[in-house]
């Protein structure tokens, strides 16, 4: 171990560990470009210069010096500030400053910094540098070569992280510009997560450019819902419409990544029509009649069975399983969808919630199902068509019917996966929360609560979500083989 | 501490109050016969400052371009969040020489019920795109007449020559570039 | 039968008069008040806004006769005739011109002429206090009621000065009848010249009794909203408004009558006056106008030149001023005419 002192505090960190690093531990913020926690730095910035030693002829850059016994570093000392201000005016001599069409202002670190440590004026008054404005490196990216400051965090992940190289540097000195390399625009299924990283507004995303100001958004720090990977995200909506996710670092599960399909997924979730309040046979009906009609149907629930889906969160699974139990159903079955799944993050269950559905006792269709009566399907789901055949009733609580539909004797209300509460278990086994991005509105009612009443069940736990998270972690806990992380916020 | 204000003692004439009212009608009597300062106002119209902030406009230059590059800043500051801006890509049609602008309001609407005339949107604009103009008479018998949409906007701002010219001025750089 | 119809035309002539003024006084109040704050006033309908009057009036007629839940239905739709009628009851006993010949007859031009005259008036302009009051009470609503209460008070304190104010005229003319009052003048001088503080105290008391400014308590835009008739609307609301500059009329034409020779002309006697015939008692008539108008005028200059008295200013005024005042002129007189 090293012992140092950052700003007159000590530390100790692992030797290796660079200044920036050692400066983060203690919660002191160097500003970086180049650098990025999951790609490391280049050293091409010169913006997270520090002071060791009392030495202000060399300044050290943070990102890539590592901590040597003893160190006595400065991040704030006059020689500092200087230095930084004048690798902020170099920064700002070409950069256009077109943030009035820029999608990064508001959440751009050029900004940010130009505002912390940059000067507010400029002494250049030569001509700016011109370059290209609208290169498209594939039908997901565009790139702008005007804004870009060359800290070549894209190039670099694409190196280390995808190990491929479709974007490079080219040319020298004040002509250099990041370009598509022969193979032409770049078909990575990971390539978005360019725009994320991108200090400045130079990657854009096709899909979400110009579309909405960032701080007109109301953002929801939850889980991707678009496979059991459980890559933490962060969704924005814009008036009641999903219109981004972006991937959110969780050092053990996605790190600062999401890929492209998880990413576009939010297109799924902005639905115009979805059932509202309950139907009877097609009718508009009171909860309290579907609740006993449902009661009715299910009788003493012998040959009915419940097939859930694995995008409920593990308190509305609790609280089916509960009602089930109540009425004398012993069939408790998953069924999820799939999609291909990669190497990277991707896997090939399509819903975020099997394990934790698995844990709390439900159980994959068998191959050889049973003769039923009835069938009870809990949100949105493939049903096998042999279950459906010789069917004396079907209910279906699901945002949107789709084709079971017409087939349906009760359909109730659901929420969509972005619009979940609870817990959310991935497929190795950490339990997250999942925060709602989107309200439902009127005439749906939160899963876990359409359970609850139907089976009448009450008592504390049945009060609110948070008592009733509290009972399903408990289960969770006693069944996990991995232990459970909360989400990072 | 309170403090005791002295009064004078009012003599007899001014307690008998008759002088004042006297003088007091006449005063107004003398006022019957001075000219009248009344505007006759849909005949007559009152002068409207440079300054005057009415309902706010969307301007062109004087080549015709839209100023306005729609981003949002006005609608950010605007306090009674009376304005709406649709962002888009500059299509294909309206799409200028000046290659830099990428971005154009797809849509843009003002409620001017909404509006306080503060001129905020003006002051903060970057592109020098909406101005306060010199109209005062928004009538309509529907709310909803009164949310201007964009080409009612275009219609009230007008053109105004003699603005900055950030882009054009790119244009030419680029084009100075390419040689 | 002659003396029916005599009464009929005299009924029809003068109440029409007032109502005709009731209806136009506005417009001219409006109008003056423009040119003393340096406005226009009315000029839109008809020529100087002329017709404004009549737009007004159909205008209050078609607006929606609101009748709150909460009020004395009975009382609150009796209130505006009671603001109305002791108006016009009073009009009955003032003289309005010389004699008229018609077929061969010679016909006063007085409505009742009553030997009682000056005591009728007053017993009549104390009930207009009622109208208010029951307007107050009626309305069952908090500034109404205010301004109901304010009303009792400040009129029936004005009364006495008002009674007291004329009893010097009585000594003069030795007699209550209007039409002996108006010789008397006719005959000596005007009553404003001998009774200077009389007139005072009348007019004053004048102004308190129709409620104008600055003794306009009872309504007290700034304070009480619109007072007793906060709650009235349409119809009702019109018919407290023209009862308003009824009585206006009406006590200007009193102060004529009482103070300012009714019909008489300077350097005319009655013999003048029947030399010329009908045309003397129509020239007559005219001047009654002209004197009863010019008073009217006075109502208006001054409610655009004072300000609202407050209600202690306005009691002190009234029982420690004004009626002091009316005792010693009637002492004075008393002395002045010692035989």
């Amino acid at each position: 171990m090293i012992k140092l002192t950052i700003d007159g505090n000590e530390v100790e960190v692992e030797p290796g560990t660079t200044l920036l690093e050692a400066a983060r531990a203690l919660g002191t913020e160097i500003p970086h470009y180049c650098y990025h926690q999951d790609i490391g730095s280049d050293g091409n910035c010169r913006v997270c210069l520090v002071e060791v030693n009392g030495n202000t002829d060399k300044l050290a850059i943070s990102c890539q010096q590592p901590c040597g016994e003893g160190m006595d570093v400065q991040t704030e000392s006059e020689s500092v500030v200087k230095a930084r201000k004048g690798v902020m005016e170099f920064l700002l001599i070409n950069h256009p400053l077109d943030c009035t069409i820029c999608d990064q202002a508001g959440e751009c670190p050029l900004q940010d910094y130009s505002y912390h440590y940059g000067s507010g004026d400029s002494r250049f008054v030569e001509d700016k540098r011109n370059k290209r404005k609208k290169v498209e490196f594939s039908d997901k990216v565009m790139f702008d070569a005007e804004r870009c400051i060359l800290c070549t965090r894209c190039t670099r992940y694409f190196e280390t992280v995808r190990d491929s190289r479709p974007i490079g540097v080219e040319n020298m000195g004040g002509q250099s510009t990041i370009t598509l390399g022969p193979n032409g625009p770049i078909e990575d299924p990971y390539q978005l997560n360019i725009v994320d990283i991108c200090p400045v507004g130079a990657l854009t995303s096709r899909d979400f450019r110009f579309k909405q100001r960032v701080w007109f958004m109301d953002f929801a720090d939850t889980v991707c819902p678009g496979c059991s990977k459980g890559c933490n995200i962060t969704a924005g909506a814009y008036q009641g419409k999903l219109l981004r996710f972006v991937p959110r670092r969780n050092p053990d599960i996605n790190k600062s990544w999401m890929c492209d399909d998880g990413r576009m997924s939010y297109e799924n979730y902005n639905i115009s029509e979805r059932t509202r309040g309950a139907l009877i046979a097609g009718e508009e009906a009171s909860f309290e009649d579907a609740f006993a009609k449902i009661a009715e149907l299910v009788g003493g629930g012998d040959g009915v069975a419940v097939l859930a889906s694995t995008s409920n969160t593990c308190e509305e699974l609790h609280a089916l399983k509960a009602w089930a139990g109540k009425a004398g159903i012993a069939h408790l079955w998953h069924g999820s969808k799939s999609w291909e799944s990669d190497d990277f993050l991707k896997e090939s269950d399509a819903t975020p919630n099997t394990k934790g559905a698995q844990m709390l006792g439900f159980e994959p269709v068998p191959t050889e199902a049973p003769a039923l009566r009835g069938l009870v399907v809990a949100g949105e789901v493939e049903v096998p068509p042999a279950l459906l055949a010789n069917l004396d009733f079907l209910v279906l609580q699901s945002p949107v019917g789709g084709e079971l539909a017409p087939a349906a004797m009760v359909m109730l209300p659901g929420l969509t996966r972005v619009e979940k509460q609870g817990t959310w278990v991935n497929s190795a086994g950490m339990a997250q929360v999942v925060k709602p991005a989107l309200q439902p509105g009127s005439g749906v009612v939160d899963d876990w609560q359409l359970w609850r009443d139907l089976g009448g069940a009450d008592g504390a736990e049945w009060s609110t979500l948070k008592a009733l998270t509290r009972v399903c972690r408990a289960q969770l806990e006693g069944s996990a083989e991995t232990p459970l992380v909360a989400t990072e916020s | 501490m309170a403090k005791v204000v002295e009064r004078r003692k009012l003599n007899f004439w001014e307690e008998l109050y008759l002088p004042a009212i006297v003088d007091g009608l006449g005063r107004t009597f003398r006022q019957m016969f001075k000219p009248e300062i009344t505007l006759q106002y849909p005949e007559q119209r009152p002068v409207i400052a440079d300054d005057y902030r009415g309902a706010p406009g969307l301007v062109k230059d004087e080549e015709g371009r839209e100023k306005c590059v729609s981003c949002q800043l006005c609608e950010y500051i605007c306090p009674p969040k009376a304005i709406v801006i649709e962002p888009g890509e500059v299509s294909e049609e309206t799409s200028y020489d000046y290659s830099g602008i990428e971005k154009a309001p797809q849509e843009f609407y003002i409620d001017m019920l909404r509006c306080i005339y503060c001129g905020y949107c003006e002051e903060i604009c970057p592109e020098q795109a909406i101005f306060m103009t010199g109209e005062y008479e928004l009538n309509a018998s529907t709310r909803q007449e009164l949310v201007f949409d964009k080409a009612r906007l275009y219609k009230l701002g007008g053109t105004r020559p003699g603005l900055l010219k950030k882009w054009k001025h790119k244009d030419d750089g680029l084009a100075a570039e390419e040689h | 039968m002659f003396d029916i119809a005599a009464s009929l035309a005299k009924i029809i002539i003068l109440t029409h008069t007032t109502l005709i003024l009731a209806m136009y006084m506005p417009w001219v109040e409006r109008k003056v008040s423009a040119w003393i704050q340096d406005r226009v006033g009315p000029n839109r309908v008809g020529y100087a806004g002329l017709l404004q009057p009549i737009a007004d009036t159909f205008k209050f007629i078609f607006k929606e006769d609101v009748v709150p839940g909460h009020v004395n239905k009975t009382l609150f739709v009796l209130a505006p005739c009671f603001a109305v009628i002791p108006s016009l009851f009073i009009l009955a006993v003032i003289p309005f011109g010389p004699a008229v010949q018609v077929m061969g007859q010679s016909v006063d031009l007085v409505i009742a002429d009553l030997g009682v005259g000056i005591l009728f008036v007053f017993a009549f302009s104390g009930l207009a206090v009622y109208g208010i009051v029951f307007a107050g009470w009626a309305s069952n609503s908090k500034y109404p009621m205010l301004g109901g209460v304010r009303a009792s008070a400040q009129m029936i304190s004005y009364e006495i000065c008002l009674g007291l104010s004329v009893v010097g005229i009585f000594m003069g003319a030795e007699s209550l009848r209007m039409l002996d009052i108006v010789q008397q003048q006719i005959d000596g001088s005007w009553n404003i010249f001998t009774q200077p503080l009389g007139f005072l105290i009348f007019a004053i008391a004048a102004f308190a009794e129709t409620n104008r400014l600055p003794f306009d308590l009872p309504e007290a835009e700034t304070e009480l909203v619109a007072g007793y008739h906060t709650e009235y609307s349409s119809i009702k609301f019109t018919m407290f408004f023209a009862g308003e500059y009824a009585a206006m009329f009406v006590f200007a034409a009193l102060v004529t009558v009482l103070f300012l020779g009714g019909w008489d002309l300077p350097f005319m006697d009655s013999a003048s006056f029947a030399a010329m015939g009908n045309w003397g008692a129509l020239l007559g008539f005219a001047v009654f106008l002209v004197k009863s108008f010019m008073f009217l005028l006075l109502y208006v200059w001054v409610r655009f030149t004072l300000p609202r008295f407050r209600f202690d200013q306005l009691m002190n005024l009234g029982w420690k001023v004004l009626l002091p005042l009316a005792l010693v002129n009637i002492l004075i007189t008393g002395f002045l005419n010692l035989p």
